[in-house]
Protein backbone atom coordinates (compact mmCIF):
# COMPACT_ATOMS: atom_id res chain seq x y z
CA UNK A 1 0.00 0.00 0.00
CA UNK A 2 2.81 2.65 0.89
CA UNK A 3 4.81 3.67 -2.47
CA UNK A 4 7.29 5.66 -2.10
CA UNK A 5 7.83 8.63 -4.10
CA UNK A 6 9.52 7.66 -6.52
CA UNK A 7 7.35 5.02 -7.98
CA UNK A 8 4.18 7.51 -7.94
CA UNK A 9 6.10 10.34 -9.72
CA UNK A 10 4.87 11.06 -12.61
CA UNK A 11 6.93 11.15 -16.34
CA UNK A 12 7.80 14.65 -16.72
CA UNK A 13 5.94 16.86 -18.18
CA UNK A 14 2.78 14.76 -17.39
CA UNK A 15 -0.19 15.87 -15.12
CA UNK A 16 1.19 16.33 -11.73
CA UNK A 17 4.56 16.27 -12.71
CA UNK A 18 5.78 20.06 -11.43
CA UNK A 19 7.81 20.03 -8.54
CA UNK A 20 6.27 19.50 -4.70
CA UNK A 21 7.46 20.78 -1.52
CA UNK A 22 9.56 18.05 0.40
CA UNK A 23 11.97 17.98 3.02
CA UNK A 24 14.78 16.81 0.77
CA UNK A 25 14.24 20.88 -0.22
CA UNK A 26 17.55 22.38 1.18
CA UNK A 27 15.24 25.30 1.94
CA UNK A 28 13.35 23.35 4.22
CA UNK A 29 14.46 23.49 8.29
CA UNK A 30 13.38 20.25 9.47
CA UNK A 31 15.85 17.30 9.59
CA UNK A 32 15.10 15.50 6.19
CA UNK A 33 14.31 11.56 6.34
CA UNK A 34 15.04 11.35 2.65
CA UNK A 35 12.05 9.84 2.77
CA UNK A 36 8.06 10.17 1.12
CA UNK A 37 5.69 8.12 0.94
CA UNK A 38 2.35 8.10 -1.21
CA UNK A 39 -0.80 7.19 -1.19
CA UNK A 40 -1.77 5.91 -4.30
CA UNK A 41 -4.87 7.14 -6.20
CA UNK A 42 -6.71 3.68 -5.86
CA UNK A 43 -5.93 3.86 -1.77
CA UNK A 44 -8.90 4.96 0.43
CA UNK A 45 -7.78 4.99 3.96
CA UNK A 46 -10.35 5.57 7.02
CA UNK A 47 -8.95 6.31 10.34
CA UNK A 48 -5.77 8.03 11.72
CA UNK A 49 -2.74 8.57 9.36
CA UNK A 50 0.56 9.92 11.27
CA UNK A 51 4.64 9.25 11.29
CA UNK A 52 7.75 11.21 10.56
CA UNK A 53 7.95 11.42 6.67
CA UNK A 54 6.64 13.44 3.75
CA UNK A 55 3.41 12.48 2.45
CA UNK A 56 1.73 12.61 -0.94
CA UNK A 57 -1.90 11.80 -0.94
CA UNK A 58 -3.19 11.06 -4.08
CA UNK A 59 -5.92 8.56 -3.04
CA UNK A 60 -8.66 9.17 -0.71
CA UNK A 61 -8.63 9.44 2.93
CA UNK A 62 -11.36 9.96 5.68
CA UNK A 63 -10.37 10.28 9.29
CA UNK A 64 -7.43 12.70 9.88
CA UNK A 65 -4.01 13.43 9.05
CA UNK A 66 -1.05 14.67 11.96
CA UNK A 67 2.07 14.86 10.44
CA UNK A 68 2.99 17.39 12.54
CA UNK A 69 6.60 17.70 11.31
CA UNK A 70 6.31 16.94 7.38
CA UNK A 71 5.29 18.05 4.23
CA UNK A 72 1.98 16.91 3.63
CA UNK A 73 0.61 17.24 -0.25
CA UNK A 74 -2.50 16.32 -1.23
CA UNK A 75 -2.18 15.43 -4.86
CA UNK A 76 -4.46 16.40 -7.96
CA UNK A 77 -6.47 13.63 -7.45
CA UNK A 78 -6.46 13.38 -3.46
CA UNK A 79 -9.37 13.46 -1.87
CA UNK A 80 -9.79 13.88 1.59
CA UNK A 81 -12.23 14.38 4.19
CA UNK A 82 -10.00 15.06 7.39
CA UNK A 83 -8.38 17.69 9.24
CA UNK A 84 -4.48 17.91 8.54
CA UNK A 85 -1.29 18.63 10.18
CA UNK A 86 1.69 19.28 9.22
CA UNK A 87 4.70 21.46 9.18
CA UNK A 88 3.81 22.26 5.66
CA UNK A 89 0.65 21.68 3.91
CA UNK A 90 0.30 21.49 0.43
CA UNK A 91 -3.02 21.38 -1.46
CA UNK A 92 -3.44 20.23 -5.10
CA UNK A 93 -6.17 18.08 -5.02
CA UNK A 94 -9.77 18.08 -2.59
CA UNK A 95 -9.82 18.46 1.39
CA UNK A 96 -13.02 18.86 3.46
CA UNK A 97 -11.42 19.32 6.60
CA UNK A 98 -9.36 22.02 8.70
CA UNK A 99 -5.49 22.28 7.47
CA UNK A 100 -2.47 23.08 10.26
CA UNK A 101 0.43 23.40 9.73
CA UNK A 102 3.73 24.85 11.93
CA UNK A 103 5.09 26.54 8.81
CA UNK A 104 2.84 27.44 5.77
CA UNK A 105 -0.37 26.00 4.02
CA UNK A 106 0.04 26.58 0.27
CA UNK A 107 -3.54 25.90 -1.92
CA UNK A 108 -3.08 25.50 -5.52
CA UNK A 109 -4.54 26.78 -8.49
CA UNK A 110 -6.12 23.30 -8.60
CA UNK A 111 -7.18 23.12 -5.12
CA UNK A 112 -10.44 23.04 -3.64
CA UNK A 113 -10.71 23.15 0.40
CA UNK A 114 -13.23 23.33 2.65
CA UNK A 115 -12.48 23.84 6.17
CA UNK A 116 -10.48 26.48 8.17
CA UNK A 117 -6.61 26.90 7.76
CA UNK A 118 -4.16 27.92 11.06
CA UNK A 119 -0.30 29.02 9.55
CA UNK A 120 1.49 31.78 10.29
CA UNK A 121 1.95 31.51 6.52
CA UNK A 122 -0.67 31.11 3.64
CA UNK A 123 -0.47 30.95 0.10
CA UNK A 124 -3.48 31.43 -2.08
CA UNK A 125 -2.87 31.25 -5.41
CA UNK A 126 -5.64 32.30 -8.07
CA UNK A 127 -8.29 30.04 -8.90
CA UNK A 128 -8.22 28.12 -5.74
CA UNK A 129 -11.52 27.27 -4.61
CA UNK A 130 -11.48 27.78 -0.86
CA UNK A 131 -14.32 28.62 1.61
CA UNK A 132 -13.64 29.01 5.29
CA UNK A 133 -11.24 31.25 7.40
CA UNK A 134 -7.51 31.95 7.47
CA UNK A 135 -6.00 32.54 11.13
CA UNK A 136 -2.54 33.67 10.66
CA UNK A 137 -1.77 34.03 15.06
CA UNK A 138 -1.16 37.32 16.31
CA UNK A 139 -0.15 40.39 13.91
CA UNK A 140 3.81 40.68 14.51
CA UNK A 141 5.41 43.72 16.66
CA UNK A 142 7.53 44.82 13.99
CA UNK A 143 7.54 45.09 10.25
CA UNK A 144 4.91 43.08 7.98
CA UNK A 145 5.17 40.20 6.23
CA UNK A 146 3.00 39.58 2.89
CA UNK A 147 1.70 36.48 2.85
CA UNK A 148 3.56 35.01 -0.06
CA UNK A 149 7.05 36.01 0.62
CA UNK A 150 9.63 33.38 0.57
CA UNK A 151 10.56 32.71 4.30
CA UNK A 152 13.90 31.25 4.71
CA UNK A 153 14.21 29.71 8.05
CA UNK A 154 17.10 28.12 9.74
CA UNK A 155 18.00 24.59 9.93
CA UNK A 156 17.64 22.81 12.63
CA UNK A 157 20.05 19.93 13.87
CA UNK A 158 19.68 19.10 17.62
CA UNK A 159 18.15 16.74 16.59
CA UNK A 160 19.26 13.16 14.80
CA UNK A 161 17.43 12.34 11.93
CA UNK A 162 17.98 8.62 12.55
CA UNK A 163 15.38 8.95 15.00
CA UNK A 164 12.84 10.02 12.39
CA UNK A 165 13.70 7.71 9.81
CA UNK A 166 12.17 4.48 8.66
CA UNK A 167 8.77 3.78 7.51
CA UNK A 168 7.13 4.70 10.28
CA UNK A 169 3.07 5.74 9.03
CA UNK A 170 0.69 4.69 11.80
CA UNK A 171 -2.55 4.17 10.49
CA UNK A 172 -5.50 3.11 12.31
CA UNK A 173 -8.97 1.95 11.05
CA UNK A 174 -9.94 0.70 7.77
CA UNK A 175 -7.94 0.32 4.50
CA UNK A 176 -9.72 -0.28 1.71
CA UNK A 177 -8.06 -1.11 -2.02
CA UNK A 178 -9.90 -0.40 -4.60
CA UNK A 179 -10.28 -2.28 -7.94
CA UNK A 180 -7.69 -0.27 -9.33
CA UNK A 181 -3.80 -2.11 -8.76
CA UNK A 182 -1.63 0.17 -6.54
CA UNK A 183 0.60 -0.34 -9.25
CA UNK A 184 -1.29 1.54 -11.91
CA UNK A 185 -0.83 4.86 -9.20
CA UNK A 186 2.53 5.74 -10.98
CA UNK A 187 1.31 5.49 -14.30
CA UNK B 1 -22.13 61.45 3.32
CA UNK B 2 -20.44 62.54 0.06
CA UNK B 3 -21.18 61.10 -3.14
CA UNK B 4 -18.47 61.00 -6.04
CA UNK B 5 -18.75 59.63 -9.52
CA UNK B 6 -16.08 57.92 -11.06
CA UNK B 7 -15.69 56.58 -14.39
CA UNK B 8 -16.71 52.82 -14.90
CA UNK B 9 -12.99 51.46 -16.54
CA UNK B 10 -14.45 48.06 -18.12
CA UNK B 11 -11.61 47.10 -19.94
CA UNK B 12 -10.89 43.41 -20.80
CA UNK B 13 -8.50 41.11 -19.04
CA UNK B 14 -6.21 38.75 -20.63
CA UNK B 15 -7.26 35.32 -19.36
CA UNK B 16 -5.51 33.74 -16.59
CA UNK B 17 -5.32 34.72 -13.44
CA UNK B 18 -8.59 34.30 -11.65
CA UNK B 19 -10.11 31.99 -14.29
CA UNK B 20 -10.48 28.51 -13.62
CA UNK B 21 -8.23 26.13 -14.51
CA UNK B 22 -11.57 23.27 -14.77
CA UNK B 23 -12.57 23.19 -18.37
CA UNK B 24 -16.18 23.07 -19.25
CA UNK B 25 -17.04 26.08 -16.28
CA UNK B 26 -19.08 28.82 -17.39
CA UNK B 27 -16.85 31.36 -16.19
CA UNK B 28 -14.23 30.37 -18.67
CA UNK B 29 -15.23 32.15 -21.44
CA UNK B 30 -16.37 35.06 -19.07
CA UNK B 31 -13.83 37.90 -18.99
CA UNK B 32 -12.93 39.57 -16.04
CA UNK B 33 -13.95 43.06 -16.07
CA UNK B 34 -12.03 45.84 -14.12
CA UNK B 35 -13.27 48.71 -13.02
CA UNK B 36 -12.52 51.36 -10.04
CA UNK B 37 -13.24 51.07 -7.13
CA UNK B 38 -13.48 54.14 -4.77
CA UNK B 39 -15.49 52.39 -2.50
CA UNK B 40 -12.91 49.82 -1.78
CA UNK B 41 -10.34 53.23 -1.80
CA UNK B 42 -12.61 54.62 1.28
CA UNK B 43 -13.18 50.80 3.02
CA UNK B 44 -9.12 50.18 3.31
CA UNK B 45 -8.36 54.60 4.01
CA UNK B 46 -6.76 55.00 6.45
CA UNK B 47 -5.94 51.32 8.14
CA UNK B 48 -2.87 50.03 9.72
CA UNK B 49 -0.49 47.53 7.77
CA UNK B 50 -0.21 45.59 10.81
CA UNK B 51 -2.23 42.57 10.46
CA UNK B 52 -4.64 43.83 13.12
CA UNK B 53 -8.27 43.18 11.70
CA UNK B 54 -10.07 41.17 10.66
CA UNK B 55 -11.66 40.65 7.71
CA UNK B 56 -15.02 38.68 6.55
CA UNK B 57 -15.45 38.70 2.86
CA UNK B 58 -18.83 37.28 1.77
CA UNK B 59 -17.98 36.45 -1.93
CA UNK B 60 -15.33 33.41 -2.67
CA UNK B 61 -12.13 33.12 -2.33
CA UNK B 62 -9.63 34.94 -4.78
CA UNK B 63 -6.20 35.30 -4.84
CA UNK B 64 -5.38 38.57 -5.47
CA UNK B 65 -8.11 39.42 -2.54
CA UNK B 66 -6.32 37.65 -0.13
CA UNK B 67 -2.89 39.22 -0.64
CA UNK B 68 -4.44 42.43 -0.38
CA UNK B 69 -6.43 41.34 2.85
CA UNK B 70 -2.80 39.58 4.83
CA UNK B 71 -1.53 43.20 4.45
CA UNK B 72 -3.85 44.31 7.45
CA UNK B 73 -5.17 41.28 8.92
CA UNK B 74 -4.20 38.00 10.21
CA UNK B 75 -7.94 36.56 10.35
CA UNK B 76 -9.62 36.23 6.95
CA UNK B 77 -12.99 34.70 6.04
CA UNK B 78 -13.84 33.62 2.47
CA UNK B 79 -17.69 33.09 3.18
CA UNK B 80 -18.39 32.41 -0.21
CA UNK B 81 -22.12 33.40 0.50
CA UNK B 82 -22.65 34.65 -2.86
CA UNK B 83 -23.19 31.00 -4.36
CA UNK B 84 -24.67 29.27 -1.56
CA UNK B 85 -27.62 29.13 -4.13
CA UNK B 86 -25.74 27.10 -6.07
CA UNK B 87 -25.01 24.66 -3.01
CA UNK B 88 -27.90 24.39 -2.67
CA UNK B 89 -28.28 26.21 0.19
CA UNK B 90 -30.81 28.72 1.42
CA UNK B 91 -29.92 31.97 2.48
CA UNK B 92 -30.77 31.71 6.02
CA UNK B 93 -28.69 28.01 6.35
CA UNK B 94 -25.91 29.46 4.87
CA UNK B 95 -26.30 33.21 7.24
CA UNK B 96 -26.28 30.72 10.35
CA UNK B 97 -22.79 28.67 9.31
CA UNK B 98 -21.10 32.21 10.14
CA UNK B 99 -20.65 32.29 13.67
CA UNK B 100 -19.48 35.11 16.03
CA UNK B 101 -15.78 34.81 17.36
CA UNK B 102 -16.31 37.22 20.71
CA UNK B 103 -12.81 37.40 20.78
CA UNK B 104 -11.80 38.58 17.25
CA UNK B 105 -15.10 40.10 15.85
CA UNK B 106 -14.72 41.20 12.02
CA UNK B 107 -13.78 44.75 11.79
CA UNK B 108 -13.75 44.79 7.92
CA UNK B 109 -16.82 42.91 5.54
CA UNK B 110 -17.06 42.64 1.88
CA UNK B 111 -20.80 41.72 1.51
CA UNK B 112 -19.94 42.48 -2.25
CA UNK B 113 -23.87 42.64 -4.09
CA UNK B 114 -25.53 40.36 -1.70
CA UNK B 115 -28.26 42.36 -0.82
CA UNK B 116 -29.16 42.25 -4.71
CA UNK B 117 -29.65 38.90 -4.64
CA UNK B 118 -31.06 38.01 -1.41
CA UNK B 119 -35.02 38.06 -1.31
CA UNK B 120 -36.63 41.53 0.13
CA UNK B 121 -37.73 39.89 3.15
CA UNK B 122 -34.28 38.22 3.79
CA UNK B 123 -32.33 41.28 3.33
CA UNK B 124 -32.72 42.50 6.89
CA UNK B 125 -31.41 39.26 8.46
CA UNK B 126 -28.54 39.62 6.17
CA UNK B 127 -27.57 42.96 8.38
CA UNK B 128 -28.62 41.69 11.38
CA UNK B 129 -26.20 38.74 10.75
CA UNK B 130 -23.47 41.14 10.12
CA UNK B 131 -23.93 43.03 13.05
CA UNK B 132 -23.40 40.32 15.13
CA UNK B 133 -19.89 39.63 13.50
CA UNK B 134 -18.42 43.02 13.74
CA UNK B 135 -17.61 45.23 16.42
CA UNK B 136 -18.94 48.23 16.71
CA UNK B 137 -16.63 50.91 14.37
CA UNK B 138 -16.60 47.95 12.02
CA UNK B 139 -16.69 49.35 8.41
CA UNK B 140 -19.03 47.42 5.66
CA UNK B 141 -18.91 47.61 2.12
CA UNK B 142 -21.90 46.96 -0.74
CA UNK B 143 -22.46 47.08 -4.28
CA UNK B 144 -25.85 47.46 -5.31
CA UNK B 145 -26.55 46.76 -9.22
CA UNK B 146 -28.61 50.21 -10.55
CA UNK B 147 -28.23 48.77 -14.16
CA UNK B 148 -31.87 47.12 -14.64
CA UNK B 149 -30.26 44.01 -16.27
CA UNK B 150 -33.83 41.52 -16.10
CA UNK B 151 -31.41 38.61 -16.33
CA UNK B 152 -27.93 39.53 -13.95
CA UNK B 153 -25.44 36.63 -13.66
CA UNK B 154 -23.79 35.79 -10.29
CA UNK B 155 -20.54 37.69 -10.14
CA UNK B 156 -17.03 36.92 -8.70
CA UNK B 157 -14.76 39.42 -7.30
CA UNK B 158 -11.92 40.10 -7.06
CA UNK B 159 -9.36 43.19 -5.68
CA UNK B 160 -6.95 44.03 -8.30
CA UNK B 161 -5.72 46.97 -5.94
CA UNK B 162 -6.65 48.59 -3.39
CA UNK B 163 -8.81 51.09 -5.90
CA UNK B 164 -9.76 47.96 -8.61
CA UNK B 165 -11.53 45.44 -8.38
CA UNK B 166 -12.01 42.67 -11.43
CA UNK B 167 -15.61 41.24 -11.59
CA UNK B 168 -16.42 38.30 -13.45
CA UNK B 169 -19.72 36.42 -14.13
CA UNK B 170 -20.17 33.45 -13.40
CA UNK B 171 -22.68 30.54 -13.22
CA UNK B 172 -26.36 30.84 -14.89
CA UNK B 173 -28.96 34.19 -14.87
CA UNK B 174 -31.47 34.74 -11.70
CA UNK B 175 -34.08 36.93 -12.29
CA UNK B 176 -33.93 40.51 -10.71
CA UNK B 177 -35.05 41.50 -7.85
CA UNK B 178 -36.34 44.54 -7.07
CA UNK B 179 -34.19 47.25 -7.62
CA UNK B 180 -32.35 48.78 -3.64
CA UNK B 181 -33.03 52.59 -3.94
CA UNK B 182 -30.56 54.12 -2.37
CA UNK B 183 -32.54 55.92 0.44
CA UNK B 184 -33.86 51.97 1.01
CA UNK B 185 -30.39 50.93 0.82
CA UNK B 186 -29.78 53.46 4.07
CA UNK B 187 -32.46 52.22 6.15
CA UNK B 188 -31.81 48.79 5.54
CA UNK B 189 -28.10 48.71 6.64
CA UNK B 190 -29.34 49.99 10.30
CA UNK B 191 -27.21 49.79 12.51
CA UNK B 192 -24.60 50.24 10.05
CA UNK B 193 -24.36 54.06 9.11
CA UNK B 194 -23.67 55.10 5.22
CA UNK B 195 -20.55 57.12 5.25
CA UNK B 196 -19.77 56.88 1.82
CA UNK B 197 -21.66 56.26 -1.45
CA UNK B 198 -20.14 55.85 -5.05
CA UNK B 199 -22.71 55.80 -8.08
CA UNK B 200 -20.33 54.29 -10.77
CA UNK B 201 -21.29 54.23 -14.57
CA UNK B 202 -24.36 51.82 -15.32
CA UNK B 203 -25.61 52.18 -12.48
CA UNK B 204 -23.80 50.08 -10.22
CA UNK B 205 -23.24 52.06 -6.87
CA UNK B 206 -20.68 51.45 -3.80
CA UNK B 207 -21.84 51.99 0.00
CA UNK B 208 -19.15 51.99 2.30
CA UNK B 209 -21.22 52.06 6.18
CA UNK B 210 -19.56 51.95 9.60
CA UNK B 211 -21.15 50.32 12.46
CA UNK B 212 -22.90 52.53 15.42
Amino acid sequence: MWKKDDDLNPAPGAPGSEKLPTSRDPARSTPATGERAAIGRSITIRGEVSGEEDLLIQGHVDGSVNLKQQVVTVGREGQVKADITGRVVNVEGEVEGNLKAEEQVILRSSARVQGDITAPRVVLEDGANFRGGIDMGEPETQGKRPADEPKVTEKKTSEPTQALGGLSKVVSGSITETSDAVSKTGN
Amino acid sequence: MHWLRRPWRATPREAGADEPEEPGEKEANSPLRERSAPGIEALFAGLREDGSHAILDLGPAAGGSFRLYSRFARRIRFADLLNAPARGEGWAKALQSLSPDPEHPYDLVLAWNLLDRVPPRGRSLVVESLARLTTSGARLYVVVDGSGDPTPRPLRFTLLGLDRVGQQPVGDPYPALPQLLPAKVERLLHPFRVEHGFTLKLGHREYVAVRR
